[in-house]
C-alpha cells in the first residue's frame, strides 16, 4: 500500500566493516572538526571498546577534547545538561558517541543544547522545533540495537515525571554511523537478545503503523530477514563475527525504517514500562511485541501476513494458508522469545522483568500519553493499555 | 541570448477561501472545546489532568491564523486568534495542510503521519490535548465524517446528544466557560 503522501529522509553516512572505527578522525576532518567530546558508559569502557575508539586518534590531526564515561542505562535530561557543560568547558567542536541507545540519545540531547544554547534540554521538547544545524556527531553503536545511529529521534527520560520524552528533528541525525564488528563482540547474551528484539520491533512496527511507506518497508523486510538468520546465533555464540555484524546491520536497517515510519503501541507500552518500572527497552519490546500485534490485528493483519516471509522463511510462508499467516507471524515471534529466554534468560513477561503488579495502572496511564500512539493503526485508550499491561504481566 | 526574469507573470494565488475555512474552524474548535470542558465528563477529565495555568495554540505557518486556549484556575477558555508564546504549539506547515485537517479531509493521526504538522512542547501533554479535541470533532462533525478522521469515534450517548444541542445553541456563539467562571 502506498500512502497518499509520505516523506523519507536519511542523510547519515554509513561506514561499516573491518576497522571502520579507525576512519573516525578522517571523517571528522571532512566535517571540519578536530576536538571531539567522546560520550560513553562504563560497560563500554569495561569491555575495552572506548580504548579502540581512542586508539583511532593516534597519529591524526584530531585530538580527544573530553571524555564522559558515566552515561547511565536510562539517560536523563539532567545528565544531558551536565554533559553539555563538559562540552563547553573543554572547547569541543564535535561529539563521538560510543555505546548503546542511551549513550547515542544522550549525545543527541547534548548536541541540541551545545548548539541551540541554554542550560536545560526541556526547553527544546517537541517535534521539528530545532532551528540550526547541530555540531558534527559520529555514532558508534555497541549494541544491535536501537538504531539510534540513523534516526532523527532522541528518547530521554525525565526522572521527575517518570516519563520518556521524545525529541524529534531531522537535525538530530548523526553525520556518520560507524558499524565496526569489534564493537558488538563483547555484548552479553541477554543484552544481545534484548537489543535484537528491539531491532525486530522497530522493523515490524514500522511496517505496520500509520507512517509506513514503500521505502521504509524495504528496509524493514531486509532487517527482519537478517534478524531471522542471525539473532539466535549471535546470542548462542557471541564470538560469531558474521552473526554479530549481520545483527549490527539489521539494527541499522530497522533504525532507518522506523526513523521514517515511526512505531506504535508496542513502543508506547515499552516506553511506559521503562519510565515507570525501569524495564530495559529491548526486554519491554520483546514482551509487548506479540501482544501489540494481536491488539492491532483487526487493522494490520495483512501487513503481519506479509511479514511472515522474512520472519520465518519461504518454506513456512508458502505452507501457511494466506488467512493464517498473520497469526502465524505472531507465533513465530513468540517462539523466538521463548528460544531467546532459554538461551539467555531474557525475560518474556513483566513479572520476570521484576515489575510489581501494582505498577500496571501507572504503566497504562503513562502509555496513553506516549507520542508513538499517534501512529498506531488502532486507537488505544486507558482500558486498552491496562489490558495489554495485564496480559504482559505473566 | 539574455536570460529574462518572467516571475512577474506568475503570482501565487491567494488562498482566501481556505483561510476563511481555517479561521472559522479554529473559532468553532475553540468555542466547542471550551463548552465541552464544562459539559462533557470525558473532556473534563482530560482538562483536569493538565497543569494550571496551561496554554496551547494551533498555528498555521508562517503568519497564522491561530487558535489559542488556556486553562487557568481550573477553567478552560478559548482566548481567540492572537498568536502567543504558548506552552504547547501545534504548527501546521502551511495553509493547505491546515485546510485539509479543518475541512475533515484527514484527521490528526494522518496529519502527523504525513508530516503536515509539527509540535513544540511536551508530547505527553499533546496526546491529552488531542484526546480532548477528538471529542470536539465528535461534536462538530456528522458521524460519517468523524469516522474518517478519528481512529475510534466515541459513542454518542443521550447525554452527549444533549451536550451537542447546548454546544450548538449556546456554546458556539457564546462559549460556556464564561458562565462557569
Amino acid at each position: 500500500m502506498i500512502p497518499s503522501y509520505y516523506e523519507f529522509h536519511n542523510p547519515v553516512k554509513i561506514i561499516a566493516g573491518n576497522k571502520a572505527v579507525d576512519n573516525i578522525p578522517y571523517e571528522l576532518s571532512l566535517l571540519k572538526a578536530r576536538r571531539p567530546l567522546i560520550i560513553t558508559d562504563q560497560g563500554v569502557v569495561g569491555a575495552g571498546l572506548l580504548q579502540i575508539a581512542v586508539n583511532a586518534f593516534a597519529g591524526s590531526d584530531a585530538e580527544v577534547g573530553a571524555v564522559f564515561e558515566h552515561t547511565p542505562p536510562d539517560s536523563s535530561n539532567e545528565i544531558v545538561d551536565e554533559v553539555a557543560r563538559l562540552f563547553r568547558d573543554n572547547r569541543c567542536d564535535s561529539i563521538v558517541a560510543v555505546g548503546g541507545g542511551s549513550v547515542l540519545d544522550t549525545a543527541k540531547g547534548v548536541n541540541i543544547l551545545v548548539t541551540e544554547g541554554g542550560d536545560s534540554l526541556l526547553d527544546y521538547m517537541g517535534a521539528d522545533v530545532l532551528k540550526n544545524p547541530l555540531m558534527p556527531l559520529v555514532a558508534v553503536p555497541t549494541t544491535a540495537g536501537t538504531g539510534s545511529e540513523v534516526t532523527a529521534v532522541a528518547v530521554i527520560a525525565n526522572p521527575k515525571r517518570h516519563i520518556k520524552m521524545p525529541f524529534t528533528s531531522f537535525r538530530l541525525f548523526p553525520d556518520i554511523a560507524v558499524l565496526d564488528p569489534r564493537m558488538t563482540l563483547t555484548m552479553p547474551p541477554k543484552i544481545t537478545a534484548a537489543t535484537g528484539m528491539d531491532a525486530l520491533t522497530h522493523a515490524v512496527e514500522a511496517y505496520s503503523c500509520g507512517q509506513k511507506n514503500p521505502v521504509s518497508d524495504a528496509y524493514s523486510v531486509a532487517a527482519i530477514g537478517l534478524i531471522r538468520d542471525n539473532l539466535l546465533k549471535a546470542v548462542k555464540n557471541g564470538k560469531d563475527k558474521k552473526a554479530r555484524f549481520a545483527m549490527a546491520n539489521a539494527s541499522l536497517l530497522a533504525g532507518v525504517s522506523f526513523g521514517n515510519a515511526m512505531v506504535g503501541v508496542v513502543h508506547a507500552m515499552a516506553h511506559a514500562s521503562g519510565g515507570v518500572a525501569h524495564v530495559p527497552h529491548g526486554v519491554a519490546n520483546a514482551i509487548f511485541l506479540p501482544l501489540g500485534m494481536e491488539y492491532n490485528m483487526s487493522k494490520a493483519a495483512d501487513y503481519y501476513g506479509e511479514l511472515l516471509l522474512p520472519l520465518a522463511g519461504e518454506d513456512v510462508y508458502l505452507s501457511t494458508p494466506k488467512k493464517e499467516r498473520p497469526q502465524k507471524a505472531v507465533e513465530v515471534i513468540r517462539e523466538l522469545n521463548r528460544a531467546l529466554n532459554a538461551a539467555s534468560g531474557m525475560p518474556i513477561t513483566l513479572k520476570e522483568a521484576g515489575v510489581a503488579k501494582s505498577k500496571l495502572e501507572e504503566i497504562a496511564a503513562t502509555a496513553i500519553n506516549d507520542g508513538a500512539l499517534v501512529f498506531n493503526p488502532k486507537a488505544v485508550e486507558y482500558d486498552d493499555a491496562l489490558a495489554l499491561a495485564r496480559a504482559a504481566y505473566e | 541570448m539574455t536570460a529574462t526574469n518572467t516571475a512577474a507573470k506568475y503570482r501565487p494565488r491567494e488562498k482566501t477561501f481556505r483561510t476563511a475555512v481555517v479561521k472559522a474552524a479554529f473559532f468553532a474548535m475553540g468555542r466547542v472545546l471550551e463548552s465541552a470542558a464544562v459539559l462533557d465528563e470525558d473532556v473534563k477529565r482530560e482538562v483536569d489532568s493538565w497543569k494550571d495555568p496551561f496554554t496551547f495554540m494551533f498555528y498555521v505557518m508562517p503568519k497564522g491564523p491561530a487558535m489559542v486556549a488556556q486553562k487557568k484556575n481550573g477553567l478552560l477558555r478559548y482566548l481567540g486568534s492572537e498568536e502567543i508564546d504558548a506552552d504547547l504549539v501545534f504548527y501546521f506547515k502551511n495553509m493547505e495542510a491546515a485546510f485539509m485537517i479543518c475541512s475533515g479531509q484527514i484527521g490528526t493521526p494522518q496529519a502527523y503521519a504525513e508530516h503536515r504538522a509539527a509540535l513544540k512542547g511536551d508530547a505527553s501533554e499533546a496526546l491529552s490535548v488531542i484526546r480532548a479535541l477528538n471529542y470536539v470533532q465528535m461534536y462538530l462533525f456528522p458521524r460519517f465524517m468523524a469516522k474518517k478522521v478519528l481512529k475510534r469515534v466515541p459513542p454518542m450517548t443521550p447525554r452527549k446528544w444533549l451536550n451537542r444541542l447546548a454546544i450548538f445553541t449556546v456554546g458556539l456563539p457564546l462559549g460556556l466557560g464564561r458562565f462557569k467562571g
